[in-house]
């Protein structure tokens, strides 16, 4: 696997660019799968999953810490009794998700821009490979959220005709995501169609 | 041309502007006869509520009001309504000129739309009652807007003449009769996506290019006897309802007295009276989806004009909808599980950059399934490859899903000890069996070069067929147990329709196969790292 190319690279794409990143073991891996794109999302995406997956850990057990401090001892058993246990196992799964979900996003997530198109790998037990052409984008945007922010994170948006039809590379570097954004921006515009 | 969400100024449009100022037409309005439909109807009512609810409110605090009073507030409230639908018609005018349809309108914040006339997707005509009597039309205009996405202008009121003139002065071929001659929408070469935006010739003048005959080319024109189809297909059965529904708000209201010769109790129902009851209800509910399909459907007519697709349908209110025809990708036949026992379909076309797609769209309404298929193949393009079944897997899958309702609800009843659930569970489970089945048997996929199938649904089997030009995108998902399954879900993302259509679980390599073929150069990235 090898890194996203520098800003500087990604800025001069071109096709002839594009053979100099192939690796030699980057072939194929037979027609059963998609093949994987080719450069990975930035690292300290691992970090802003986690955050994610805390505060939703949060968001339950939170109130799961609450229900458990303010039953009522005269509340029936097994209602005492599940909300004992309830915080402590949750608690449990979501320490192991937290600790290996984001990584392991972060072994499967991969994103590429060749000369052609735009290509994605995402999600973990599921994946979704999305593939769209550059003379089909309609608009390219750049997002950070407030999370994204404190990691120095962007999401670059591109959006097709169709009302599914849009991709998102999430959680580039934010020089990066410009990078990205302004060199398919330039390229959608030189295609010669009305992107339908 | 430009892409549709990209900037418009300059370029070789600027020359074609400056040749055709000349041909600009002075702002105009719609027909006076308007007003009145307009001060009929609720519209004209719906706009006027405000003041007259003020109006009211104000009598109602300073003191109550004679039999003189309302016929004075009537009159007024009349008077106002009229008024203000005449104010709105007057405001409004409508304008052809440097090829551009520009709309102004708004009693007292203007509102001024500009739309280039190459962006004008489909026009919508619709004459309803009132309409007819005063020889008057109403035209929906859809275009693609820049940067803003779609968008709608309506021209109420244009007498009939005008509104056919004015149509076809929007939609004039702008592709050259020559091109339409030789190929249809079906033997289209693939880049006549490019072809599709491209203006008149700049050269040309406008006037000429209306002299020329079209002549109608008949794809299809419906028999009365179809209609009977309509109690098979869900949304017709949803206008008897819908009725029902609208008139059961008023029944509490009426006097008790006009019931009264309904000595019926359904709590004293005996079996035979309780079936008989469900029998006419059926019975109502056929009848009502057979007279929704007639005002809808009424001698349905799709034919080819020039470089339109041009179908008409109605029974009181006449609906006319032209599109043009490089926009047509391709199509979907819809077959309804009832439908198909009749053998009879849909069919509807998929059109890029149209919205409201699914009443603009149709090829068929209703018919059987030969005419929907002979309707495809002549008006859209041939497709005969045989569709691939998808693998054993995917069988098991469709299974699974299908039961497992049944199976839990049988659970919760045998924990539960509840007879009623346990029956319930287990006639779910067992209809579940031939559900999953036929839901297998209707997955399928297949390609032919320049086109592919899609096919899925078991309620509401459809099968897609589309160029490869539509495609903006594929997209392939794989779960955890599809992978372990050795099978993938492979969706074509597209700008028409309902934007995606997949095929469920199909081989792993198949579906690869499938989107790497369908797209061009840029769809084989998905196998390969791309080398120029």
């Amino acid at each position: 696997m090898i890194d996203p190319p520098s800003p500087a690279a990604l800025s001069m794409q071109d096709p002839s660019a594009v053979d100099t990143r192939i690796p030699a073991d980057a072939r194929a891996p037979g027609p059963s799968a998609p093949r994987e794109p080719q450069w990975r999302v930035a690292s300290s995406a691992i970090g802003l999953w986690t955050l994610q997956e805390i505060m939703g850990a949060l968001f339950f057990l939170i109130p799961a810490v609450a229900a458990s401090l303010f039953v009522p001892a005269t509340a029936p058993r097994w209602l005492v009794v599940i909300t004992d246990i309830l915080p402590w196992a949750a608690a449990a799964i979501f320490l192991v998700v937290i600790l290996v979900v984001p990584r392991y996003k972060y072994a499967v997530h991969r994103w590429e821009v060749t000369a052609d198109g735009i290509y994605t790998l995402t999600g973990w037990l599921s994946r979704t490979w999305i593939l769209v052409p550059i003379s089909r984008i309609q608009t390219v945007d750049v997002t950070r959220g407030p999370l994204q922010r404190m990691f120095g994170l962007a999401t670059v948006s591109v959006r097709t005709a169709s009302a599914h039809g849009s991709v998102q590379i999430e959680q580039l570097e934010s020089y990066a995501a410009a990078q990205v954004a302004d060199d398919l921006s330039k390229r959608a515009n030189l295609s010669d169609d009305d992107a339908t | 041309m430009q892409p549709d969400h990209l900037t418009t100024e300059g370029g070789p449009e600027s020359d074609r502007v400056a040749v055709e100022v000349a041909t600009g037409q002075a702002p105009a309005r719609t027909s006076a006869k308007v007003i009145a439909i307009h001060a009929l109807t609720i519209r004209g009512l719906r706009e006027a509520v405000p003041g007259l609810a003020a109006a009211f409110a104000w009598l109602g605090v300073s003191g109550g009001l004679g039999s003189f009073g309302v016929t004075g507030v009537i009159v007024v409230a009349a008077a106002a309504i009229t008024g203000l639908a005449a104010l709105t018609w007057y405001r409004f005018t409508y304008q052809v000129a440097n090829r551009q349809l520009i709309i102004a309108q708004g009693i007292f914040s203007r509102r001024v739309r500009t739309i280039p006339v190459d962006r004008i997707r489909a026009i919508d005509s619709q004459v309803g009652p009132l309409h007819r009597v005063l020889g008057l039309a109403r035209l929906k205009i859809e275009a693609a807007a820049a940067g803003t996405g779609e968008e709608e202008a309506v021209i109420d009121g244009l007498p009939t003449e005008t509104a056919i003139a004015l149509r076809s002065d929007l939609l004039r071929d702008r592709r050259r009769p020559s091109r339409s001659a030789t190929g249809g929408p079906g033997t289209a070469p693939a880049d006549s996506a490019a072809d599709s935006t491209a203006g008149p010739d700049p050269a040309k003048p406008l006037a000429a290019l209306s002299d020329e005959p079209i002549e109608d080319l008949e794809y299809s024109r419906s028999r009365p006897s179809w209609l009977l189809y309509a109690p098979l297909v869900g949304s017709y059965l949803a206008i008897p309802l819908a009725g029902a529904g609208f008139l059961s708000q008023f029944v509490d209201d009426l006097p008790a007295s006009w019931f009264s010769w309904v000595k019926l109790n359904p709590s004293t129902f005996s079996a035979g009276q309780f079936a008989l009851s469900i029998v006419a209800l059926i019975g109502l509910l056929a009848v009502g989806a057979v007279i929704g399909a007639v005002f809808l459907n009424w001698r349905f007519l799709l034919v080819k004009r020039g470089e339109l697709m041009v179908s008409e349908r109605g029974l009181l209110t006449r609906r006319t909808v032209s599109v043009e025809i490089p926009r047509i990708r391709g199509y979907t036949l819809s077959e309804g599980l009832g439908m198909r026992l009749v053998r009879a379909a849909r069919l509807t076309a998929l059109i890029t950059g149209v919205s409201n797609a699914n009443s603009r769209s149709q090829l068929l309404p209703l018919g059987p399934r030969s005419e929907a298929v002979s309707v495809a193949r002549r008006a859209v393009r041939r497709f005969d490859t045989p569709l691939r079944p998808h693998p054993a897997a995917a069988l098991r899958r469709r299974l699974v899903r299908s039961v497992l309702p049944g199976v839990l609800v049988l659970a919760v009843g045998l924990v539960w000890g509840v007879l009623a659930v346990i029956t319930v569970g287990a006639v779910l489970t067992v209809l579940g069996v031939p559900l999953g089945i036929d839901r297998y048997r209707s997955l399928g996929h297949a390609s032919d070069g320049g086109a592919f199938a899609v096919r899925s649904g078991s309620f509401i089997r459809q099968t897609t067929v589309m160029e490869q030009r539509a495609v903006v995108g594929w997209k392939v998902q794989q779960s955890f147990f599809q992978r372990r399954a050795g099978v993938a879900s492979v969706t074509a993302l597209v700008g028409a329709g309902v934007g995606a259509y997949s095929a469920l679980d199909a081989a792993e390599a198949d579906a690869l196969d499938l989107a790497a073929s369908n797209g061009g150069r840029w769809a084989r990235e998905l196998l390969v790292i791309s080398r120029d």
